[in-house]
């Protein structure tokens, strides 16, 4: 249903106001594909590019080079009329639900705003539409005259993501949709997802820097560091026969409850994505970096079945 | 527990008037930290968690804020009689800070090695020079690479991790007693937040300094902490050995949070969740705290706060129900 060619987006900067231009690659070169009704996680630490190709997604940021097919259309050649009937098939859920929603519109209107900029819906039928979707998300018909500041962090969440399938979207970009919130609440939102997500066979890109959130909620998984895609595959392969070396510190950094296992201890700092070294991005941290990966950046190859690393030295057995 | 504690705090209390009505963030708790050991105060945010954290250091600017105890003392100081010029004394040089957001903490337009040298002159007596080679001594162990070209740069310039590590070194400078970590490595990533707990884990044991962790992640918790006081509503509902507790929680707040964290070794088709939300401040339930969202209520929890109980050496409960059954205990994990 989606498909990411070589999607590459870049922003011009300049460090200060005589130095040289420069660029930042936020993502680079991503291919990467989710069919109909799967929900494919991306996980990747700040700065990884996660959140700018959500965006290069969902249509808000265009690409450099590189396509977004979407039901098999480039979404950045269509022409507007048709650009803005494919943007109504996919919607977003944000991070932070205390600025994501318009703190003077009462619920039911901001539940109610996309069904009015597409048009062609009545006045009760957009009321209507807006309580059955409150009721949908775990809300009540009284909550849709109060505004955003009655309400709760996960309650928010909730208006949020009432708001994004409010035209019946195809496909959902979650862009960190739990992470701002508290443990009790955290569940209730994964729940809702999960649930939203079989009722109305939607699909989900689901974006998140928390290993644990995308485990159990996701078929497929992309690593991302520093703009390029290190690892996919199966949520079970990637989880417990990493083959990139990245994916693996990152799982072993994830404390435990149960203390098991002593957590490692991945070495050095995130590098600046404006200077993103030559071959392998994680070659500075990385535990068995050898000459090559500081001078050839690994292509994604698939080394076993349905499973892609970006590494000249997976840890396949 | 046959040492005296080093922070002794009881029936602290903290309201806030409010033109809505009383808030009462935090409902008279009792902690105990001793020398060297580390006490994590744990909690959904609205708790009151760092509310009684910045009350024992007197930090809450009072009006509006509100505060008592019964006792609140550290390292044999009543925290309550001092004038503000002591405390001023205290914090810094006995009791160092750590907080979440190191950007906001430190200093925009400064160098983070003046401000990490203005530690070590304000309470340690150095001059400049003195007071600059430490600092690149303190940067490098809390393991700041090039400490030398660091010194010289300011906050902007450095990543969280870095920022976080600058903290932690300004925290330990003048060698305290205890030192006070509100939330140190939420807002790192996770391989970050790994090295920064670690730097801070080998730090406290080497200095054997006393860490009160304030914090909502149970697994920091699990790495980093000897006890733990569970805290919900403005009250202490539960507290033990750290060990102890996550493995076999009392309260069924404790056990309904400690099932709802999403965890990498176990797989799970739907979380467990805690129904309905955190009460609101200022319109708590009456009874206790938690009974609304509880599933082992019943009309005895509604009217009457239970009191906290020790129902095991060193484990205190507030519970009317407490989860001593093994297999009551066990339940929501399948």
């Amino acid at each position: 249903m989606l498909k990411l060619q070589d999607l590459e987006v870049s922003f011009p900067v300049r460090a200060g106001l005589f130095s040289k231009r420069r660029c930042i690659r936020a993502v680079r070169q991503v291919s990467l594909s989710i069919p109909r009704g799967q929900i494919v996680g991306l996980v990747g630490e700040s700065g990884c590019g996660k959140s700018t190709l959500a965006r290069a997604v969902i249509g808000m940021q265009k690409p450099t080079s590189g396509q977004v097919l979407f039901e098999g259309e480039d979404l950045y050649a269509l022409p507007p009329a048709q650009f803005k009937t494919a943007r109504q098939g996919m919607q977003m859920v944000f991070q932070d639900p205390f600025s994501a929603l318009n703190p003077r519109f009462e619920v039911g209107r901001t539940i109610a705003e996309p069904m009015q900029i597409r048009g062609g819906y009545s006045k009760t039928e957009m009321e209507e539409r807006a309580v059955e979707l409150l009721l949908k998300v775990g809300l009540n018909e009284s909550d849709k005259n109060r505004h955003p500041s009655d309400f709760s962090g996960g309650q928010r969440q909730r208006i949020g993501i009432a708001r994004a399938i409010a035209l019946n979207p195809q496909l959902l970009v979650l862009d960190e949709p739990v992470s701002a919130l508290d443990v009790s609440v955290h569940a209730q939102i994964m729940n809702l997802l999960m649930d939203l997500h079989e009722e109305l066979g939607l699909t989900y890109l689901f974006i998140s820097h928390n290993l644990a959130d995308v485990k159990d909620i996701s078929h497929q998984v992309g690593v991302m560091y520093l703009g390029s895609l290190m690892e996919r595959g199966q949520t079970a392969s990637v989880f417990e026969q990493p083959l990139h070396p990245y994916t693996r510190s990152l799982l072993a950094a994830v404390l435990s409850l149960d203390d098991q296992r002593p957590p490692v201890i991945t070495k050095g700092d995130i590098p600046s994505p404006i200077e993103v070294p030559l071959g392998c991005p994680f070659a500075s941290r990385c535990p068995q970096t050898k000459p090559r990966c500081l001078q050839e950046q690994p292509q994604l190859l698939e080394w076993q079945p349905g499973h892609f690393a970006a590494c000249h030295f997976p840890l396949v057995n | 527990m046959s040492q005296a504690p080093l922070l002794d705090v009881q029936g602290l209390k903290v309201i806030f008037p409010t033109a809505m009505g009383m808030v009462r963030a935090v409902e008279g708790i009792d902690l105990a930290i001793t020398p060297g050991e580390c006490a994590a105060l744990v909690g959904e945010s609205g708790c009151g968690k760092s509310v009684s954290s910045q009350a024992i250091l007197r930090l809450l600017s009072s009006p509006p804020a509100l505060m008592s105890a019964r006792r609140l003392q550290f390292d044999g100081q009543d925290l309550q009689t001092l004038t503000e010029q002591q405390m001023a004394q205290i914090r810094g040089r006995k009791v160092g800070m750590v907080f979440q957001d190191a950007l906001t903490a430190l200093n925009p337009v400064m160098s983070v090695g003046r401000q990490l040298d203005e530690v070590f002159i304000k309470h340690c007596g150095m001059n400049k020079s003195q007071a600059k080679e430490t600092s690149i001594k303190a940067l490098a162990t809390v393991g700041v690479s090039s400490p030398d070209q660091r010194y010289r740069q300011f906050p902007h310039q450095l990543s969280g991790g870095m920022r976080q590590r600058v903290l932690i070194a300004m925290a330990f400078a003048a060698d305290p007693k205890l030192i006070i970590a509100d939330e140190p490595t939420t807002a790192l990533d996770v391989t970050i937040q790994m090295q920064v707990l670690e730097e801070l884990k080998t730090l406290q044991q080497e200095r054997h300094t006393a860490l009160l962790l304030i914090t909502h992640d149970l697994s920091v918790v699990n790495f980093l902490a000897d006890k733990i006081y569970v805290m919900y509503s403005g009250k202490i509902v539960e507290s033990g050995p750290v060990k102890q507790l996550l493995g076999r929680p009392f309260h069924p707040y404790t056990e309904g949070l400690l099932a709802s964290v999403p965890r990498l070794d176990t797989c799970t088709a739907r979380y467990y969740q805690i129904p309905d939300q955190v009460p609101n401040p200022m319109n708590k339930p009456s009874g206790c705290h938690f009974h609304p969202r509880c599933s082992y209520r019943d009309s005895l929890c509604a009217q009457h706060m239970p009191p906290l109980r020790e129902l095991m050496p060193g484990r205190m409960v507030r519970c009317h129900h407490p989860l001593m059954n093994k297999d009551e205990g066990t339940a929501h994990h399948a």
